[in-house]
């Protein structure tokens, strides 16, 4: 009897848990209190175009509209994936030794080939502190006496004006407190 | 042409004290470009193929954390600094002494766009 019970019992739970699948997978489809009032709000999600692999997120796209259990079990399975934070992702990265080799080739052919038509920018950024952070190099440059000449008027004009400043004081400078 | 780029990249690498080498590479690190000090000490050890491919993914990773998505990694090392763009398809990197200015590395940013454009069509076609 006990046996029978498990059965049912596990049977049951298969029954409630494709249920729940399917009411995943018409989830966007059928108006109700759990309908997403952005259509196809999860892909839109940042978390879902930050995904640097675009296998995973066609195949997503293309399963959303249909009512089958296995692509929305694979959705959730990627979904999963995509917000998940997969150190060990990072060894899967690396290339061999040919690949990497062919690729400089082909990458330095094509490079050489565009070089003709690339054009300098032309964007000339003015100011000494913006264009030339390694000030060192600009100061060590010879100054033209026409330059020296100009600064020297400058600072003979400028001295001349300040030592020109008169105060003409008509009340006492220092005022004593009215201390007790 | 490509010898003015080279001396273009190598005017910039000369502009900020302390600044070793300006890389280009795609996302897997092969590189496209690189120039450097000629007299530098060995800095290969940051541009080894793994660790621009790291990058990558690391701020890819990273973004998942909640601080969003990030454009520029600056790692500081004992003797070194590394900082690396993310430019996809094509990844920046830059390595400098530790006392170099990063805000002066930063800044380099804005003078290399003008010719990314034109390296990222190589790496498109592909």
């Amino acid at each position: 009897m006990d046996y029978v019970r498990s059965i049912l019992d596990c049977l049951a739970s298969l029954c409630s848990c494709w249920q729940c699948t399917d009411d995943l997978g018409t989830q966007g489809i059928e108006p109700s209190e759990r309908t997403h009032l952005l259509a196809d709000s999860v892909n839109q999600s940042p978390a879902l175009r930050r995904s640097n692999s675009a296998d995973l997120s066609n195949d997503y796209s293309q399963s959303l509209p249909k009512k089958d259990d296995q692509n929305a079990l694979s959705r959730l399975v990627q979904n999963t994936a995509i917000n998940m934070i997969n150190v060990g992702a990072m060894d899967s990265h690396t290339l061999e030794h040919q690949e990497y080799t062919d690729r400089i080739k082909l990458y330095s052919q094509r490079l050489q080939q565009q070089w003709n038509n690339v054009q300098h920018p032309s964007v000339v950024m003015k100011g000494l502190l913006k264009d030339v952070p390694n000030h060192q190099s600009c100061v060590s440059k010879p100054i033209y006496s026409d330059d020296t000449a100009q600064m020297k008027m400058f600072m003979e004009k400028s001295h001349a004006g300040v030592s020109g400043i008169q105060i003409d004081h008509r009340e006492a400078v220092v005022v004593p407190f009215h201390i007790p | 042409m490509s010898d003015d780029i080279k001396k273009y990249f190598n005017g910039l690498l000369h502009k900020v004290s302390g600044l070793y080498v300006i890389q280009i590479t795609d996302r897997d690190g092969v590189p496209l470009l690189r120039v450097s000090h000629s007299q530098e000490k060995n800095v290969d050890f940051a541009l080894m193929p793994s660790l621009i491919p790291t990058f990558t993914t690391a701020s890819d990773q990273a973004s998942k954390l909640g601080l969003g998505r990030n454009k520029t990694i600056i790692s500081m090392y004992s003797n070194y600094q590394v900082v690396q763009m993310n430019k996809l398809p094509l990844i920046l990197t830059f390595v400098g002494a530790e006392d170099c200015n990063t805000g002066h590395i930063l800044a380099l940013e804005h003078q290399v766009d003008g010719y990314l454009e034109d390296i990222k069509m190589a790496v498109t076609e592909s």
